[in-house]
């Protein structure tokens, strides 16, 4: 079986001067460049099904310049087997899976895992576009995936908002863009990193492809959100230091310890758990 | 293992066996030949001079004593031990050199200086009084008979048959025999401490086995009846050496009182003897199969010990290989192994850890002797030891706050073994506590820990006018100031100490520069969680740097920085001076270009930063700028200096809060509390914000302080 993985390097902007908005140039010193958070969660799903299912032949696969091998580099550390570039600057998503329509076309593939959305430009649209592309049905979003390869099915579940979910089931082959909530993406071991370091990446170049056509869409014009009054965000003081900088971290918002303290079960169990509660707390 | 090294071990390693040999045979030939020998063996009557049948058959065998059948027995028995303690070496040699090669044998005269110092000095032992003493004594009363015994041997095998002279004659023969039983004396005494205090003191540090009862008995009983041997053949044979031997003369005047006749002590010296020979020979056989093995392996140790600034976490070598650092017991190095048999479970470090003191799971001593126990089953040795031995609690749970390095007597490095296991479980497992994942992140890619980006870190510089360098060209300042990840990027109280460092130099006019947003972390968070790879690619970065503008000199307040920068980065070929902070700034105020305006009169108590006193044994400039310059009342907590408590925040722990027990930073305030100050000063940024939310959480936000003594300096001095 053969996993696709669609991988991109965006350069990602931490500081909101970074934009001249008179020349709409990016200042480099404040951009960093790695592999988009929501690629490398399909990256860690691919993984897994491969762990899960043996197998499996996990393809990443990214469209874009030299810099682009970064984040191939970064899918092999973490488990990939092949690497393929498709050489091609531009930006137009439409143009962009185009060429990965093609390029997956002539590789194969059974499951097509692409990140919801790249945190540079947020359009999520390269997935969507890739489908159509392929004639092949697409769950966008999905935060819980289960495999049936007997029956060459896919279920997966994915956010509706306000808490509301859905599943979803299809056949195979498929293409899935991916929550963040879908997994916890692994940090890459030493030897692997080196390994990529070493690892050919298959260059296809796109002058070959057919999909020469313009972009359907173009920017006109960008503008930036009016200042508004810094908040500095204050943490609870009577947490401790780690959970403090924790919540600074994540900009708040989480966990609290005592949050894990409902209860659940039969009224029996609950009852011990209360009275066993109040005895340890001396209450009673 | 390289082979010159094996062959340099080896020779210790003979060294010490033979040590061990002639200790035996000379125990055997003391009995015999000078404890036993009197003038009445060889000459009837000793003042004529003419020898009996003895002593005729004596000068015949070229002064060679006539072998009877109970030296033949007893000359078995000794082969016998012989070859059991040679087993015994070898089978525990053999499992270190199981592990992989490193040691270093370079600076030999300051190893043996410190074998020396260490072993008949005993001066880290001593720094316990009771039990240093009690050591202390018994190794030298080890060490005297040993060198009667090599001197015995000496006149034997070379003076006598050579020049057929004996040194040891009848003028000599009294001092020497009130030196062995002075020798006996003070082992005994020392065996007496040792015991006392293990069984009547019972300090929680020590636990209590079989084996440490055995040995401690055996050294009793060796040295009580040595005594009466020598005290009732002194009575039988009415030796006119008898005042020469008091305390065995003494012992043999009381069992006198018991026993009746010179037949009976006749039996009783003949029982004596055997039991004399044969516990003696138990204890030299039972040395390699128990704790007494220490005598051999913590001299081995203390001579290999790490001689690398102790700040300085070895380097690992990061090319392509199957495995990084320890995950099995074989990964380890030689002298990792051999440490494991150096501990003698003393429990110095236990005594001192903070993750045990704060009822976590981790005690370097039981994870040293559980590594111990792990490296003699063999038939486990494929075993991962996360999981095995070890939890990985245990491995998370340190704070790199290096007690347990500083206070083993003999030189064990237990914290390097966690990290060994960490930059396994980071490295080639890639299985950590996930909080790290986001830290390793964020410093690959934004050069933080928090994942602020470069540019953020000018902001705390906004309103003061300081060189950058990379503006200023080919005229760099003479001092670059590292401000630091935390003082430059993400706690505002760090980031008002940076700028007091900067304000601060600004009053004295030290021309001074900072990298800004050229500079990137240190490193040290990566290198301590065990990321070797994410340090080597941080550190090379910084030094390439730091060689682009001709960085001479550099200063910094953080003491995760400066340790980092004074010692680990001169093995990836930094040649900047790195400068301590408190040092200059107390040289600074002692040359007036910092003048006191404000002194602070308050009662302050210090809180030594592991960092930078354990690790770089900064503990008396803080404290000069703090009572003689500032006029401040420093009250001292009860551990302070070597014993300093640690804030928790070392090894990567700050970011992951660790959840396990007490909280550490809580126990500390709570003991700045008790000295009745004012406030505790700190002079690091992981203390400050580990106390800032320990006296938060304490409730005591608005009656105890917390400030950094750059801080306060800047008060004093502005």
């Amino acid at each position: 079986m053969k996993i696709i993985v669609c991988v991109k390097q965006i350069g990602y902007i931490y500081d909101s001067t970074a934009i001249d908005l008179a020349t709409g140039e990016i200042d480099p010193e404040k951009m960093v460049s790695m592999l988009n958070p929501y690629d490398e969660v399909a990256v860690e799903e691919a993984i897994k099904i491969r762990e899960s299912e043996g197998d499996c032949e996990v393809i990443a696969i990214s469209a874009g310049g030299a810099e682009a091998e970064n984040a191939l580099k970064y899918a092999f550390a973490m488990g990939a087997d092949r690497m393929v570039r498709l050489n091609y600057d531009g930006t137009d998503p439409c143009l962009i899976s185009q060429f990965l329509a093609e390029a997956i076309g002539k590789i194969g593939y059974d499951i097509i895992l692409c990140g919801k959305k790249s945190m540079d430009s947020n359009g999520g649209q390269v997935g969507s576009f890739l489908a159509e592309k392929l004639h092949i049905p697409q769950v966008s979003g999905i935060v819980k995936l289960k495999l049936f390869l007997n029956e060459k099915k896919a279920v997966a579940e994915r956010y509706l908002g306000k808490g509301d979910r859905e599943e979803i089931e299809c056949d195979l082959p498929v293409l899935f863009t991916t929550e963040m909530a879908l997994n916890d993406p692994r940090y890459p071991a030493l030897a692997r990193r080196l390994l990529a370091e070493k690892t050919n990446i298959e260059l296809l170049d796109t002058a070959s492809f057919t999909g020469n056509a313009e972009g359907l869409t173009n920017i006109v014009k960008f503008s930036q959100p009016r200042p508004k009054t810094r908040k500095t965000f204050a943490p609870d003081s009577n947490l401790s230091a780690a959970d403090r900088l924790k919540l600074m971290m994540t900009g708040g918002g989480g966990s609290s310890k005592e949050a894990s303290d409902v209860l659940d079960g039969s009224s029996d169990e609950l009852a011990d758990h209360i009275l066993k509660y109040l005895i340890q707390e001396k209450i009673i | 293992m390289q082979p010159m090294n094996a062959v340099k071990s080896l020779i210790i390693f003979l060294f010490f066996i033979f040590l061990c040999l002639s200790s035996a045979h000379a125990t055997e030939y003391y009995s015999f030949h000078v404890a036993g020998s009197d003038c009445t063996m060889c000459h009837d009557d000793p003042a004529s001079g003419e020898l009996n049948d003895t002593g005729v058959e004596f000068e015949e065998n070229g002064y060679r004593f006539p072998i009877t059948q109970k030296e033949k027995l007893f000359y078995a028995l000794s082969g016998l031990v012989i070859i059991t303690i040679f087993l015994g070496i070898f089978l525990r040699y053999r499992l270190w050199s199981r592990g992989k090669p490193g040691m270093k044998i370079d600076r030999l005269s300051k190893r043996w200086d410190g074998l020396f110092v260490n072993v008949f000095g005993q001066d880290k032992i001593l720094k316990k009084s009771f039990a240093g003493h009690g050591h202390l004594l018994l190794v030298w009363s080890f060490t005297l008979i040993g060198l009667a015994v090599i001197f015995i041997l000496i006149q034997e095998y070379v003076v006598l048959p050579l020049w057929g002279v004996r040194i040891i004659d009848n003028h000599f023969y009294p001092y020497f025999r009130l030196l062995l039983d002075i020798s006996g004396l003070i082992g005994l005494i020392g065996a007496g401490m040792l015991a006392y205090r293990r069984y009547v003191l019972k300090p929680k540090e020590l636990d209590n086995t079989t084996s440490d009862a055995l040995s401690l008995l055996f050294l009793v009983l060796v040295f009580f009846t040595g005594f009466l041997v020598t005290g009732i053949r002194n009575q039988l044979y009415g030796s006119e050496w008898m005042c020469w031997a008091p305390v065995a003369s003494s012992l043999a005047w009381v069992l006198k009182l018991f026993v009746k006749g010179e037949d009976g002590l006749k039996v009783c010296l003949d029982a004596l003897w055997w039991g004399h020979a044969i516990i003696g020979l138990l204890l030299l056989a039972y040395i390699p199969y128990s704790r007494l093995l220490h005598a051999f392996t913590s001299s081995l140790n203390i001579f290999y010990r790490n001689l690398e600034p102790k700040g300085a976490l070895p380097v690992l070598d990061i090319s392509a290989s199957d495995t990084y650092g320890a995950g099995r017991i074989n990964d380890f190095t030689f002298k990792h192994l051999l440490e494991l048999d150096a501990c003698t479970r003393c429990g110095r470090c236990q005594e001192n850890c903070p993750a045990l003191i704060s009822e976590k799971n981790l005690n370097p001593k039981s994870l040293v002797q559980k590594l111990k126990d792990h490296m003699g089953n063999v038939s486990a040795k494929n075993n991962a030891l996360i999981g095995g031995p070890v939890t990985n609690d245990e491995i998370w749970e340190c704070t790199t706050c290096l007690n347990c390095i500083e206070h083993c007597p003999v030189f064990i490095e237990p914290m390097l073994k966690i990290v060994e296991m960490r930059r396994n479980a980071v490295l080639t497992e890639s299985n950590f506590p996930s909080e790290f994942k986001q830290i390793f992140k964020n410093l690959e890619i934004f050069g933080d820990p928090k994942g602020k980006g470069r540019v953020t870190r000018e902001g705390w510089a906004s309103n003061l006018k300081i060189n950058k360098i990379y503006q200023t060209g080919n005229d760099t300042p003479e001092i670059l100031f590292w401000a630091g990840c935390i003082g430059a990027t993400y706690d505002e109280r760090s980031k008002n100490t940076t700028n007091a460092v900067a304000r601060i130099f600004e009053k004295a006019g030290v021309s001074f520069g900072i990298l800004g947003k050229e500079e990137f972390c240190c490193g040290d968070p990566a290198r301590r969680i065990g990321n070797e790879y994410l340090f080597r690619q941080l550190a090379l970065k910084n030094i390439e740097t730091m060689k682009k503008y001709g960085v001479k000199k550099l200063v910094t307040h953080c003491p995760h920085c400066f340790n980092t920068f004074k010692n680990e980065y001169p093995a990836l070929g930094a040649d900047f001076e790195v400068i301590d902070i408190f040092e200059m700034i107390a040289g600074l105020l002692s040359q007036g270009k910092l003048e006191v305006k404000l002194k602070i009169d308050e009662s302050f108590t210090y809180h030594d930063p592991c960092y930078l006193g354990r690790y770089n044994s900064v503990y008396e400039s803080p404290r000069d700028i703090l009572k003689s310059c500032l006029g401040v009342n420093l009250i001292e907590m009860d551990r302070i200096k070597e014993t300093s408590f640690c804030c928790g925040a070392g090894g990567g722990n700050m970011w992951r809060g660790v959840s396990t027990g007490k909280r550490m930073e809580g126990l500390r305030i709570q003991e700045a509390v008790n000295t009745k100050v004012q406030g505790i000063v700190t002079a690091c940024p992981h203390c400050d914000i580990m106390f800032d939310s320990a006296i938060k959480q304490e409730g005591l936000g608005y009656t105890f302080k917390l400030i950094n003594l750059i801080e306060l300096v800047k008060q004093a001095v502005l």
